[in-house]
Order: C-alpha cells, then sequence, then structure tokens
C-alpha cells in the first residue's frame, strides 16, 4: 500500500510540472512580488494592514485557487483525457489510494507555489512578521488542500474542468459571494480568509469564521471530496 | 473504367449511349463549378454566417447549445425582469432608482457578457488552425486581414446579442411605458448612445478574447486564459492603486472596468467610483489603446503563421 | 471446442520467469453457471450477425472457461455498440474478430472491467473484473490507445505496473517483462521518443509483468514490424500453450490466421461466431462450398456430378480442372470419388476454395 501510495505520488508530481505550468506558477510569483514591491515604496500607514490585504486579494482570491486550479483539474483528469488512466486503474490497488496520490501530489506544489511569492511579496510590501507568516502559511496550506481536493474531483468529472472551476472561481468566489455575508458562507474562500485574519490579527472582509470552524470546514470538504473521487473511481468508466 | 475524356456532348444521364466511341464515362465524380461566383464578399458573408451559426451551437449537437443559450438567457433575464416592473408601476417608480440606466444595466451582465466572450472568440479562431480549416479559407478567395476581419465581425456580432440585446429591449420598452427618452431626437440620441455603448463594450471583449485565442491551438486553453485575465487584472489593479497607492491610471489596465467606465461616461453618468479620477479621454485613449495593442497582435500572429493547404 | 495448436519449442532462454512469481489463485470464471441448458453442446456456435443469438447449449459456459461474457449488451445513447453477446474463452489462444466498429474494444472492455455492460454479467477467474480487484488483477491488459506515460522511462512504466499489483520483487518482474518482449530495460530515453513499436511492446511488458492468468489485449500488433509481429505471435501461443488465456483482438485477418484457429467473430454489435474457423465453415449450411477438381477428364466428372444431385453448380476451366459448388460438402467427397472410379478418371485434386478464415469472415461479416 505505502509504496504504491509513493510510486502513483510521485508519478502524479512529475506529470504536472509542465513547463506552461511552471511558467504560469513564476509570473503568479512575479506578480505577487511587483504588488509588494509597488506597496513597500508606496509607504503605507499600516504595512501590516496592507501586507495583509494583498495576501487576501491576490494570495487567497487569486493566486491559490488559480494555482490549485491547474494542478488539481489535470492530476486525474489529464490521465483520463490521454487515456492513461486505465493503466492505473486497473490494477489492484485501492481507490481511494489512487484519489489520495492524485490530491497530494498538486497540494504538495501549490503550497510552497503560493507561499513563496505572498511571504516575498510581505516581506516587500514592509509588513512582514511571524503571524502574517504564520497566517499566510496556515491560510494558503489550508485553501491548497481544499481548493486542490474539490479541483482534483472536477477534473475526473468534467471534461472542461479548469473552464468550470474558472467560472466558479471567479463568478462565484470571487463576485457573488463577495457581495454579501450569505453568499460568503457557503465559499470556500472565506475559511482561509478567517484563518489569515485570526492568526495574523488583521481585518478582512467577511473572514469572520471562527478558527476551529476555518481549520475544519474546509478540511472536511477536502475528506468528501478525496471520498468521491475514489467512489467516482470506482463506479466510473475507463477507456 | 477507361481514362479517356469525355467530350463536351458527351450525355449526362447514367446508362450506355448510342454513341459508336469504344468508351465513354458517365460519371466523372469531380465537375467543375459553374454557378454564380460571390466573390470576397459571399465568402465574407459565408465566413460570418458559419462562425455565428458555430458559436450559437446552431447544426451541433444540442450540448453544444447549452452554454451560449444558458449565457444568452441570463443576459436578458434582468432586463425582462426590469421591463415587467416598469410595466406594472409605470412612472410611480421612475424616480426611485430602482430601474437601472442604460449605463448600469451592464452591471447586472456583465459575467454573461465575460463568459460570452471567453467561449466564442476561442471557439470561433483556434480550432480553424488546428483543424487546418484555416488553409480551406485562405485557398480563395479570402487571404488572411478578410478571413480576420469576417471573424471579427462575427464574435463582435455574438458578443452584441449580450451587449446590445438587452438594453435595446429596454430601450423600446420604456419608451412603450412612457418612461423612456422624450422626445424624437432624445431618443434617437439615447439609441445612438445605447448602440455606441454595446460597440464599445463588445469590441473590447472581442479584441482582447482573439488576441488570446490567436496565441494557441487549443480553444480550451485560450478560453481559460480569457476568464482568468479580466479578473486578474481587476484584482491586481485595484491592488496597486487601493493598497500600494499608485496613480490611479493603472486602473486603465482594468480589463472589465475600462469599458463598462466609458459606457457610463457615453451616457453622461459619472461612473464607477474607482475611475472617477480618471478624465474620460484617458479612458477613450486607453481603450483605443488596447484595441490597437490587441489587432496589431493578433496580425502579428497571423502574418507569421504557416498555413499548409 | 477445438483449440490452436500449441506451438513448440523451449522457454526463451533470454528472458527466464523470476525465481518468485505472484500467487494465482485458480478459480473457474464463473462462481455460479450462468445460464439454464436448453440445447445440446456443439464445438462451435455459428450465429447470424443479423438474428438474436440462440440460446447457449447445456455444456454452456464451459467448466474450464476463464472469461465468460453471458447476454451482455452496451449502448452509448442511441447507439448499441454490443447486444446480447454470450461468449467463453477458455485457456489459450483466442481472436476476438470483427471489422473496424464491429464492437470488438468495446466487447473487450467490457470483459476486463473497463466498462460496465447496459446488460448482462462478466466473470474472469471467479470474479466480476468492476467489483473484484483479486480478479481484476488476474488479467493483464493491453489496452487499444498509443498513449502511455510519454515522459517515463519503459523500466519506470513497467515497475509502476507490479508495485500496483503489488509485487514483492518489482525491480526483477520488471525487467524479467521487458526482456520477455525483447525490450532493453536500460533504455534511458523515455516513452515518448520510443517508436511504436517499442510503446507497443512496453504495454505488452506492463500487462505481463504480474503474470496473469488472463491476458486481454487490443490490436497488441498494430505498429510492430514483421520480424516483432512475428516474435509476438509466438510470445501469445508459449503464453497460451503454459494454460494461460490470452484473448487478442484485431481486424486484420492475416493476424489473426497466425495466431491460431480459434475465433470469436463479431459483427455489428453482435457474436456472428466463435470456435475454430474451418468447424464455422462447415457448419455454414447456407453458404455453399467451392472446390477446385483436378482430374484427367473434367467435362465427364462434371456431367456426371451434376447429375449425383450434390453439386449444385460447375464451370468447367479447362480439359483438366473445373471449379464446383456443392451444398453438401461430405456427400460431394463421397461421390466425387465414386463418379472418378466409374468413368476410370484420375482425380488429382480436390481443393477447398473458400474454407480460409476470409472466406469466413467474408461471409459472417460482409454478408457474404
Amino acid at each position: 500500500m505505502g509504496a504504491a501510495f509513493v510510486v502513483l505520488y510521485r508519478l502524479f508530481l512529475r506529470h504536472q510540472l509542465t513547463t506552461g505550468r511552471l511558467v504560469l506558477i513564476g509570473s503568479l510569483n512575479a506578480v505577487a512580488l511587483l504588488i509588494g514591491f509597488a506597496v513597500g515604496t508606496s509607504d503605507p500607514f499600516d504595512p501590516t494592514q496592507a501586507a495583509a490585504d494583498i495576501v487576501w486579494f491576490y494570495g487567497l482570491g487569486l493566486m491559490a485557487p488559480i494555482i490549485s486550479l491547474v494542478l488539481g483539474s489535470s492530476s486525474l483528469g489529464d490521465l483520463q483525457s490521454d487515456e492513461t488512466l486505465v493503466y492505473l486503474w486497473h490494477r489492484r490497488t485501492p481507490r481511494w489510494i489512487l484519489a489520495a496520490a492524485a490530491w497530494l501530489a498538486p497540494t504538495t506544489i501549490a503550497i510552497p507555489a503560493t507561499t513563496f511569492g505572498l511571504v516575498g511579496c510581505a516581506i516587500l510590501a514592509g509588513g512582514f512578521s511571524g503571524s502574517l507568516f504564520f497566517g499566510t502559511l496556515f491560510a494558503v496550506a489550508i485553501a491548497a488542500i481544499v481548493y486542490s481536493a474539490v479541483f482534483t474531483l472536477l477534473g475526473l468529472l468534467f471534461k472542461r474542468a479548469l473552464i468550470i472551476g474558472l467560472i466558479y472561481l471567479f463568478i462565484w468566489e470571487q463576485f457573488v459571494a463577495r457581495a454579501g455575508g450569505g453568499a460568503a458562507r457557503v465559499s470556500i474562500g472565506t475559511y482561509p480568509s478567517s484563518i489569515l485574519a485570526k492568526l495574523a490579527d488583521v481585518e478582512l472582509f467577511l473572514a469572520d469564521r471562527s478558527t476551529v470552524t476555518a481549520f475544519v470546514v474546509p478540511l472536511v470538504i477536502a475528506g468528501l471530496s478525496i471520498l468521491l473521487t475514489a467512489r467516482r473511481l470506482d463506479h466510473m468508466d475507463v477507456a | 473504367m477507361s481514362n479517356t475524356t469525355p467530350s463536351p456532348s458527351a450525355p449526362s444521364s447514367n446508362g450506355p449511349s448510342e454513341s459508336s466511341t469504344s468508351a465513354q464515362i458517365f460519371d466523372q465524380g469531380y465537375r467543375r463549378y459553374t454557378g454564380p461566383r460571390t466573390g470576397v464578399i459571399g465568402a465574407e458573408k459565408s465566413l460570418i454566417t458559419f462562425s455565428a451559426k458555430t458559436a450559437l451551437g446552431m447544426g451541433r449537437a444540442a450540448r453544444f447549445k447549452i452554454v451560449p443559450v444558458l449565457i444568452i438567457i441570463s443576459a436578458f433575464v434582468p432586463a425582462v425582469v426590469f421591463i415587467g416592473v416598469a410595466a406594472l408601476f409605470g412612472e410611480e417608480i421612475e424616480g426611485f432608482g430602482f430601474l437601472p440606466t442604460y449605463a448600469g444595466y451592464y452591471g447586472y451582465v456583465i459575467a454573461a457578457i465575460y463568459l460570452f466572450a471567453g467561449f466564442v472568440a476561442p471557439e470561433l479562431l483556434s480550432p480553424d488552425r488546428r483543424t487546418g480549416m484555416l488553409g480551406m479559407y485562405l485557398a480563395a478567395p479570402l487571404n488572411r486581414p478578410t478571413y480576420l476581419l469576417g471573424k471579427a465581425i462575427a464574435v463582435v456580432a455574438m458578443i452584441l446579442i449580450v451587449t446590445l440585446g438587452p438594453t435595446l429591449l429596454m430601450l423600446i420598452a420604456y419608451s412603450l411605458e412612457d418612461i423612456g427618452p422624450s422626445g424624437f431626437w432624445d431618443w434617437i440620441a439615447t439609441l445612438g448612445r445605447v448602440i455606441l455603448s454595446s460597440l464599445v463594450f463588445g469590441s473590447m471583449f472581442a479584441a482582447v478574447g482573439l488576441a488570446i485565442s490567436a496565441t494557441t491551438d487549443r480553444s480550451m486553453i485560450a478560453t481559460a486564459t480569457i476568464l482568468a485575465i479580466f479578473p486578474a487584472s481587476a484584482i491586481v489593479t485595484d491592488l496597486l492603486v487601493d493598497v500600494a497607492d499608485l496613480t490611479p491610471h493603472l486602473r486603465l489596465a482594468n480589463l472589465p472596468n475600462l469599458p463598462r467606465d466609458l459606457v457610463f461616461r457615453i451616457h453622461g453618468e459619472r461612473g464607477l467610483w474607482a475611475t472617477r479620477d480618471n478624465p474620460t479621454w484617458t479612458l477613450w485613449a486607453a481603450w483605443f489603446g488596447w484595441m490597437s495593442i490587441s489587432v496589431s497582435f493578433i496580425w502579428f500572429k497571423y502574418r507569421r503563421l504557416l498555413v499548409r493547404r | 471446442m477445438t483449440e490452436q495448436p500449441p506451438p513448440p519449442g523451449p522457454a526463451r532462454p533470454e528472458a527466464p520467469l523470476p525465481p518468485t512469481r505472484p500467487t494465482q489463485p485458480v478459480a473457474p470464471a464463473h462462481p455460479v453457471a450462468p445460464v439454464q441448458p436448453v440445447a445440446p453442446a456443439r464445438p462451435v456456435q455459428p450465429v447470424s450477425a443479423t438474428n438474436n443469438l440462440p440460446p447457449p447449449p447445456a455444456a454452456w459456459p464451459p467448466p474450464d472457461a476463464t472469461v465468460v461474457a453471458y447476454d451482455v449488451s452496451l449502448s452509448f445513447g442511441s447507439l448499441v455498440a454490443v447486444s446480447n453477446v454470450s461468449v467463453a474463452v477458455r485457456p489459450g489462444v483466442s481472436a476476438l474478430l470483427g471489422p473496424n466498429g464491429a464492437g470488438k474494444s468495446t466487447l473487450l472492455r467490457m470483459m476486463s472491467g473497463q466498462l460496465s455492460p447496459s446488460s448482462g454479467r462478466v466473470w474472469v477467474a471467479g470474479g466480476d473484473p468492476r467489483q473484484d480487484a483479486e480478479a481484476r488483477n488476474r488479467i493483464g491488459l493491453v489496452p487499444q490507445q498509443d498513449g502511455v506515460f510519454e515522459q517515463e522511462k519503459a523500466l519506470s512504466i513497467v515497475r509502476l505496473a507490479a508495485i500496483l499489483s503489488q509485487l514483492d520483487n518489482v525491480e526483477e518482474r520488471a525487467r524479467w517483462a521487458l526482456n520477455l518482449v525483447e525490450l532493453d530495460p536500460d533504455i534511458e530515453r523515455p516513452v515518448g521518443a520510443f517508436s511504436k513499436g517499442m510503446r507497443q511492446r512496453v504495454k505488452i511488458a506492463q500487462a505481463l509483468v504480474h503474470d496473469p492468468m488472463v491476458l486481454m489485449m487490443d490490436e497488441p500488433l498494430n505498429g510492430l514490424d514483421p520480424r516483432q509481429r512475428k516474435q509476438m505471435i509466438s510470445l501469445f501461443h508459449d503464453l497460451g500453450s503454459q494454460g494461460k488465456t490470452v484473448l487478442v483482438s484485431s481486424h486484420v485477418l492475416e493476424e489473426v490466421e497466425r495466431l491460431g484457429s480459434h475465433v470469436i467473430v463479431i459483427a455489428r454489435g453482435r457474436l456472428a461466431a466463435q470456435g475454430d474457423f474451418r468447424g464455422i465453415r462447415g457448419l455454414m449450411d447456407n453458404q455453399p462450398l467451392r472446390f477446385r477438381v483436378s482430374c484427367d477428364n473434367a467435362r465427364a466428372v462434371a456431367a456426371s456430378l451434376i447429375g449425383a444431385g450434390s453439386v449444385v453448380g460447375c464451370t468447367v476451366e479447362s480439359a483438366t480442372e473445373l471449379q464446383l459448388t456443392t451444398a453438401d460438402a461430405s456427400r460431394f467427397r463421397r461421390e466425387i470419388a465414386s463418379v472418378c472410379k466409374s468413368h476410370d478418371v484420375r482425380l488429382v485434386e480436390v481443393a477447398p476454395l473458400d474454407e480460409d478464415l476470409e472466406s469466413v469472415f467474408r461471409y459472417l461479416v460482409g454478408g457474404g
């Protein structure tokens, strides 16, 4: 079991690091650093709050979900579209191992790929502190965990998962959920935002979940998504 | 079958003839086209019609119709609701600000316009390169500029369905309910502003969408990039202006809000709070700038493109 | 059921089996006999491609069948890809034959567990490969699609298959499987840089790595050069003679002819026939058999045979050769001997003209 998980995880990891995706991750990080530099040179009134605003608005609103979407939706989705999934699917390895490895690989890339740019941004913005660092780290980790799990499932369910994911992110998470409290309750983004707000001790819009809720709910969503992915693998037809 | 070339007087019907020649071809297969030739204009019309049908999923399986139909419906639903409210309450609610202005209506349908641009532009441009259809189009009588012009007209026309359609419907319905523009010339001026607004909006989304579609043969990648780049530009410019306190002119790079604000200016309204600091001429300059960059980029990509026939 | 002759010969010296092998629990294909006995057993079951399958015979499925598909159907929307097919496959090499689009791949995918039938059931070595991971693990699968993990090396792909099959001696098994298909395990190039034939052999190696009881291969000889084809066919025969069930799907008749005589013919989504193709031909009562007869007085023999009644058509090609069409081959064989004897004609040769696989295939799927 352990060997199967490790070999699958490494396969997914190698499979995801394509040139296009690396360019996308690099570009998003470069923009984060650029924003941090711009904020740093503008001498903001409250640098910590300014840095937290960037982490929230850009990092948790754009960077973490986009990176998780691009990696997560391709994790099983690419194998399904190039018809190589059958080589893994047809073996006796339990489905949940396949689902867990397919989720963990994008998560492992998304966490450092997002944190690096945002921490650099916070340093450049002059608002870097221990609490902001841990707030960013945990918020990004939770965002990557939950988004990767949801988008891994999405990649297995839909051929156009990338498009559907973007529509979800920009129409629901960015447009509708940020318009008011009701919609925000059913938005994934509010939970990492609440972690950032609580751990970094800053004020963020609609980031009012308790610390426990902000950690537990995304983990439950991620767990359910992995289970649904395993179940889908069990019941699906594979070409 | 003999390889004898048929004489012009060869019988056209199938079956043996009375001819004394030893070999005859009754069905040559390929025949030279002898019908009317409509030239570039005819080809352009065909290209635009075919592209529009493709975008709307006409002549394709039902699943290709779902997305365009849903987007078009979602663009018209608010207009229908407002018209219904106007019909029920008429002048009683005119001064309360419940009914949106023609410019304000775009706020309700920006998501539909953004989605339509994201799906239509790649669907009309990228597959032609991937499947080799571009070579067929360019065989004759279209060339690269006329092909691109036809595609651009088709994309703009499609986006006009969701930009011009609802606002025009509102104008007509409001006028019938006596809450529209007063007087003929005022009505004509409002109509002109409605058309100009939708063209400004539609052409900007179409140009940027086509420019992104010109970069890749895979329509899904192009759609994803279009869907990401519009909100990403808004997020980054808002951060740079609001948090980094940089010049408000950076908002001219806010792709969804720039045409939206221009529409407010066209209708003589103050516009979005975020871009109020920018004078109108800067908005027009930025709009022309984005249009020029997009068109130049599309031409740059297509001029260098190797087309196999 | 007639099996193909197992090719003689020693095991490949360059690819000996590794010392430890995965356990192969031998189980019948079907835990419960899936059909009611309704008709006498027959060696072959030719069925019209356009008619419904008749009820399976009493001895169906055979007790040693390792793969059983019972009354399976699958539709994709309004398209019926496979319709009410019942087929049992025994150890040895069998060819799944049919024209493009006949439903071979769909049937193979249902038998391997990749697709769930709309109706009917599949058993492979005692279990349903869709539900039972152990049953699935008894199958070695070579899918039709060309795609493999492009950026991986051949050894990595086969090693991955070995690990996912929970084998112990992974490295040894992977090298053994690659050697078996005559591929160097130490090639450094990724599979994406391989030729089609090499990729095909990687696919076969990953299917063989866990030493499966059943090998299901969809067009496995595509892209191989003639020498590689010969070598692969020989490997399939070796595996068949070791008691494994080797099911090969193909639409290339020459390939199938070389694979062996046992065929399962699929046409328009239905089972057209199963068994030895010469036996299938013999059962085609509605298709007259054609023979070429060489003798020293063709005209006299032709006149007598037509008078005798077993011959329904005759063409005298020359003074010493004629072609005959008969609806009753055995009666014709008896009659020609007596006719030649009575006319004192020397009979040189009686050669069947349409008992080859191509003719059988043409009659079954091409409408004659």
